[in-house]
């Protein structure tokens, strides 16, 4: 995959185009994850962690044979395993857990600080670090719940999805890594056509009715796409169906927040004006002392009076 | 310390063991339920060589047989371990490492261990 962002767009002094000007056909790149194939061996679990240079985190055994219950601060990707009984057939699912890189972030939404959340051209949404606050807005946002908090640092963490890898015309870690070549890398108009082909394949070979894609529209898309033996339940796989990002933050950022800054400039400027026109604030007279307790009904006065 | 490596020491391999979890053993369910072990718990597989304890995995994919009538189960140690780690130290799980329970008959050139099926008691710990 070729760098996207040092392309060159003109060049001085010369002579007819520039050469290999428009040949790139498309930036957005996509992760395909194929969960009908993965052996959940976490070779790309390691890759990660060692790629990140992140420290040894202790495993937590939950009776399967998960490595932790979820994503943390310095480990971002995650094998799930589930195992599923349905009309008498066990299944062993395995899905590889990691941030969607959606077209629509809702942890960007949610972001506050100028420059924590960027999402680059290729769709690869990326934390920076520096300008985090730590707020933790981002977590909440995630439909899919992945950043995650370092209590030390005080910033949040995900998959960047390689994005220095990719930036240099490589794969990421983990798909590098895979044995069993269930993880693939490229244009994300590739992907899902190998997607879907790998879909039908399932659905009209090896009887599986209800495989799919799973790219969720309510999000616009992701830029991490899994082909699942089980589309009409995602959630036997840990996926939301229909993910969204928590409305509360589109209201507080396109209702709240505006109307919420128009109120406070509204009342400084309605301070102004009753200034310029009323006038400013008098010298008040002095208080009278304050009157004794007088009886105001007929009973209190009666009682008053022995 | 053996047992907590250093990441960027190990190969892949290695390192994915590390990746996983305490020492385990494989249970089905009905043998689970019988025996009262939940998922967890810390259990004791002992053959007629030696011992091991490790934590019990219940799942369903090990599924019981019916030999002549008689409702038989097979219990997993799909991973044997190697050298002492911290969970050993820290006396969650056996010293024994798993290879103390198979029997110790091995091919004379090779050393291969002559076989990995054999019969075991299972109980709570």
């Amino acid at each position: 995959m070729p760098a996207g962002t040092l392309q060159i767009r003109a060049i001085s002094g010369h002579s007819g185009t520039v050469p290999g000007r428009g040949v790139q056909r498309e930036e957005e790149v996509c992760k395909y994850i194929d969960v009908t194939t993965c052996i959940g061996c976490k070779a790309c679990e390691v890759a990660c962690v060692e790629w990140n240079d992140h420290p040894f985190r202790e495993t937590t055994f939950d009776n399967t044979y998960q490595t932790m219950p979820s994503t943390e601060w310095n480990y971002y990707n995650l094998i799930r395993f589930a195992e599923d009984e349905r009309d008498g057939n066990l299944m062993w699912l395995m899905r590889k857990d990691q941030c969607m890189h959606c077209e629509d972030p809702g942890c960007l939404r949610a972001c506050p600080a100028d420059g924590a959340i960027i999402k680059y051209e290729n769709g690869i949404v990326d934390f920076q670090q520096d300008n985090c606050i730590g707020c933790g807005y981002c977590i909440s946002g995630c439909p899919f719940d992945i950043p995650k908090f370092n209590e030390k640092t005080k910033k949040v963490y995900k998959c960047t999805l390689c994005s220095d890898r990719v930036g240099q015309g490589l794969e990421p870690a983990c798909i590098k890594a895979c044995p069993t070549g269930c993880l693939h890398f490229g244009t994300k108009s590739d992907m899902v056509q190998i997607a879907s082909s790998r879909a039908k394949q399932l659905r009209e070979q090896s009887g599986f009715a209800d495989a799919g894609v799973y790219d969720p529209a309510s999000i616009k898309g992701t830029h991490v796409i899994y082909v699942l033996h089980d589309i009409k339940r995602p959630e036997r796989y840990g996926l939301p169906a229909n993910p969204v990002i928590p409305p509360s933050y589109t209201y507080w950022k396109w209702l709240a927040k505006p109307t919420g800054l128009l109120m406070a400039g509204l009342g400084l400027l309605a301070v102004f004006f009753h200034r310029v026109t009323v006038g400013p604030k008098l010298e008040q007279p002095e208080e009278p002392p304050p009157i004794e307790h007088q009886p105001d009904t007929l009973e209190a006065e009666r009682k008053e009076q022995p | 310390m053996v047992g907590r490596p250093s990441l960027r020491a190990l190969s892949a391999v290695t390192a994915r063991v590390a990746r996983l979890l305490l020492p385990f053993v494989e249970i089905p369910h009905d043998l689970a339920n019988d025996l009262g072990i939940n998922g967890g718990d810390r259990v004791k597989v002992t053959s007629a060589r030696a011992s091991y304890i490790a934590r019990a995995m219940v799942t369903g994919r090990i599924k019981p047989m019916l030999i002549d009538g008689k409702k038989t189960y097979q219990i997993g140690i799909p991973i044997h371990w190697g050298y002492r780690g911290i969970a050993e130290d820290e006396g969650k799980t056996a010293l024994n490492p798993v290879n103390l329970l198979s029997p110790t008959v091995v091919d004379p050139n090779a050393y291969t261990p002559e076989f990995k099926g054999f019969l075991v008691k299972l109980e709570k710990a």
